[in-house]
């Protein structure tokens, strides 16, 4: 299991497209995903669990992946909520 | 098949036309759900209705997003990709499938049971874009609901669907109305809605013929009825006899050759009968509309909405993208101007979400919006001059600033602008230096001012739709007020004379640029009070220049100033069929 911890730095932090593609990378692996805000935990696989993380710009997201692709996923993860999902 | 009865129904014309045709909900009113419980041996059976629908509504919306895709709005096809992920969501779906399982609930009641649950959580949220996802949600349990009484052979692709179809819904949106558009459909018709809204206006410049505000059609209206929609008189006909349908064929001939006609004035000068000049320009909203335009000789674009770029997104336009966008425009026209009308959100222009700030106005026309909102929010207004003026680079551009109320705001604005040609200068990019900033006048207060307003622009244009509104104190979208909106109200006359007379005696070019201009009822009224630029929908500019061709400016000024000066509602309304029937 590998665990880190991601600080989400775009304007309008985890809405709706941002959300949306999490899932959509999160589906890619196999391994399962874990994404926290504080106590609030999310199947990084559900849209509606995400966005009820409900993360501002400026949050610390705890992300945790179990399984045979688990460094992949988090790396490309990282790389995806780094790059303000690719929309600033 | 048995024959149905005719049924006649009367609500808002707002935008021309007649169509004939096979009609399409797309959305049925709130389901009524009942809690209801199934016998444990149907339990496999009804978990695959349940699956099915879902799969059901899966298709519908990638169909909807391919075909919307391929077309002109990215903006919708994110917020479908929302929705493709939430019907694919294995913890929403697994969590209604244990309770068909475990509490042998029917599909209809544990989908809905799940999102009351799924409300109560988005309700504890802070965060009120995130909190108001959960209207996609609502959208998806829709939508599955309604499919749940579907057969599988029943998918349906929502979008060739609406071709050739009548489009009827609860309310438009703007997104309602590309989509019909886009795929060819005939006409709309929603249960709610209002003259002057969002919508009204997209689906005018199409030219798709539309009715609005006819209460509970849903109710008494099947999917694949024959219908007549008649834009000009706000009737529907559901189920049309034979004599109904001979006479709106008919019509519908008619208003073909009309049309023709009307193409021949285009070629035209635009000139009065008595050789005035007049300028004739169109307002747009949407870059799609420059194919409409493409077809008519104009003067120039006298309002080009900015709100499209804006609006139906999560993230703001950057400079770049509006830079791109608005050169396209400008570039398009050539060598006529074109009038960017900064960003002007509020009031019955829903503010999108990625600008609304603070606490919901309670009274959003007296609130945040138009220039106020620049004002707050500099660097959207200074990104958005800065595309503008680099635009203008490749043409002819100027700068309209809406809502303004004061003569200190129009100072705090030019030295935005100022500063966003400072930044250019910086960034070393190309733009246009000199070019002409006027106002809107759309307020009381600046119609009365427009003389010392005028020392410090270069053109008025009169926003007519505001300027009713807010000297008569009415919201032109409450239908129980909206009887009062009168734009031959003398109180509304007088403000448009004295910005008229403002602007010449101080020299600078006044234009009208709201609903007025279009209005072949006002258009020679208008001209008799010394008006002598008009920007309008593309629609409505064949016959309006018809009018203008024969119309004498000397002989109507007389009765122009009876009409102004009338306060008899009747004697005013004869006054004015007198001057449009007789000059």
């Amino acid at each position: 299991m590998l665990e880190k911890i991601i600080k989400i730095d775009n304007k309008l932090g985890l809405h709706a497209r941002a959300a949306a593609k999490i899932v959509t990378l999160s589906s890619k692996y196999k391994s399962k995903i874990t994404i926290f805000n504080g106590k609030k935990s999310a199947d990084a696989k559900s849209i509606m669990k995400i966005l009820m993380l409900s993360a501002p710009k400026g949050t610390l997201l705890k992300v945790k992946a179990s399984g045979e692709d688990e460094s992949k996923a988090i790396m490309e993860l990282e790389k995806l909520i780094n790059s303000k999902f690719d929309e600033e | 098949m048995k024959n149905k009865m005719a049924i006649i129904l009367k609500g808002d014309p707002v935008s021309k036309g007649i169509s004939i045709g096979k009609c399409y909900i797309i959305e049925k009113g709130q389901p009524i759900i009942e809690k209801k419980f199934i016998k444990k041996e149907k339990l496999s059976k009804e978990v695959n209705r349940f699956k099915k629908a879902v799969q059901i509504t899966l298709n519908e919306f990638i169909i909807l997003k391919k075909n919307v895709g391929r077309s002109i709005s990215k903006n919708v096809s994110q917020l479908l990709e929302t929705q493709i992920q939430l019907s694919q969501d294995t913890i929403f779906l697994d969590s209604i499938i244990k309770n068909i399982k475990t509490r042998l609930f029917t599909a209809e009641w544990s989908i809905y049971n799940e999102f009351q649950n799924l409300e109560k959580s988005f309700d504890k949220i802070d965060d009120i874009y995130i909190k108001q996802r959960i209207d996609d949600i609502k959208h998806v349990v829709h939508t599955i609901l309604n499919n749940l009484s579907k057969k599988v052979s029943q998918i349906k692709n929502n979008s060739k669907y609406f071709k050739n179809r009548i489009i009827i819904a609860n309310d438009l949106t703007p997104s309602d109305v590309l989509l019909t558009h886009e795929s060819k459909g005939l006409g709309l018709i929603s249960e709610f809605g209002g003259q002057s809204s969002h919508s009204s206006i997209l689906t005018r410049s199409l030219e798709i013929p539309t009715v609005v505000n006819i209460k509970d059609i849903q109710k008494i209206i099947n999917n694949d009825d024959q219908i007549i929609i008649d834009g000009n008189e706000g009737i529907v006909i559901i189920n049309p006899d034979g004599d109904a349908l001979k006479y709106y064929k008919s019509l519908q001939i008619e208003s073909l050759k009309k049309k023709k006609q009307l193409t021949k004035v285009l070629n035209k000068k635009n000139v009065t009968k008595n050789n005035k000049k007049i300028e004739l320009m169109v307002n747009l909203e949407l870059p799609q509309e420059l194919k409409i335009i493409n077809k008519i000789s104009t003067d120039g674009v006298g309002l080009f909405r900015t709100e499209y770029l804006y609006t139906e997104r999560e993230d703001l336009p950057s400079e770049q993208e509006q830079f791109l966008a608005y050169k396209k425009i400008v570039q398009k026209i050539k060598n006529k101007p074109v009038i960017f009308r900064t960003l002007d959100i509020g009031s019955d222009k829903e503010v999108p979400e990625n600008i609304k700030k603070g606490s919901i106005a309670r009274n959003p026309a007296l609130g945040l919006r138009g220039i106020r909102h620049s004002l707050n929010d500099e660097i959207i207004f200074i990104n958005q001059v800065k595309a503008i003026m680099r635009a203008g680079y490749f043409g002819k551009i100027k700068i309209l600033l809406p809502m303004i109320t004061n003569v200190s705001e129009v100072y705090t604005a030019f030295n935005l602008i100022e500063k966003a040609k400072q930044i250019l200068r910086k960034e070393k990019k190309k733009f246009i230096k000199n070019f002409e900033t006027g106002i809107m006048i759309e307020v009381p207060s600046s119609a009365v001012l427009a003389n010392r307003f005028a020392k410090y622009v270069d053109f008025f244009s009169i926003g007519t739709n505001d300027l009713v509104q807010y000297t008569l104190a009415i919201d032109r979208i409450d239908e129980e007020v909206n009887y009062l909106y009168d734009p031959l109200n003398s109180a509304v006359l007088s403000l448009i004379k004295m910005t008229i007379d403002a602007g010449k005696k101080n020299n600078i070019p006044v234009a009208l640029c709201g609903e007025m201009a279009g209005d072949v009822k006002c258009i020679k009224l208008l001209l008799g009070m010394g008006l002598r630029s008009f920007s309008m929908h593309p629609s409505a500019l064949p016959e309006i220049k018809n009018i203008i061709l024969e119309t004498n400016t000397a002989k109507i000024e007389k009765i122009t100033n009876k009409i102004m000066n009338c306060d008899d509602l009747v004697q005013k309304n004869k006054l004015l069929d007198y001057l449009n029937n007789n000059f």
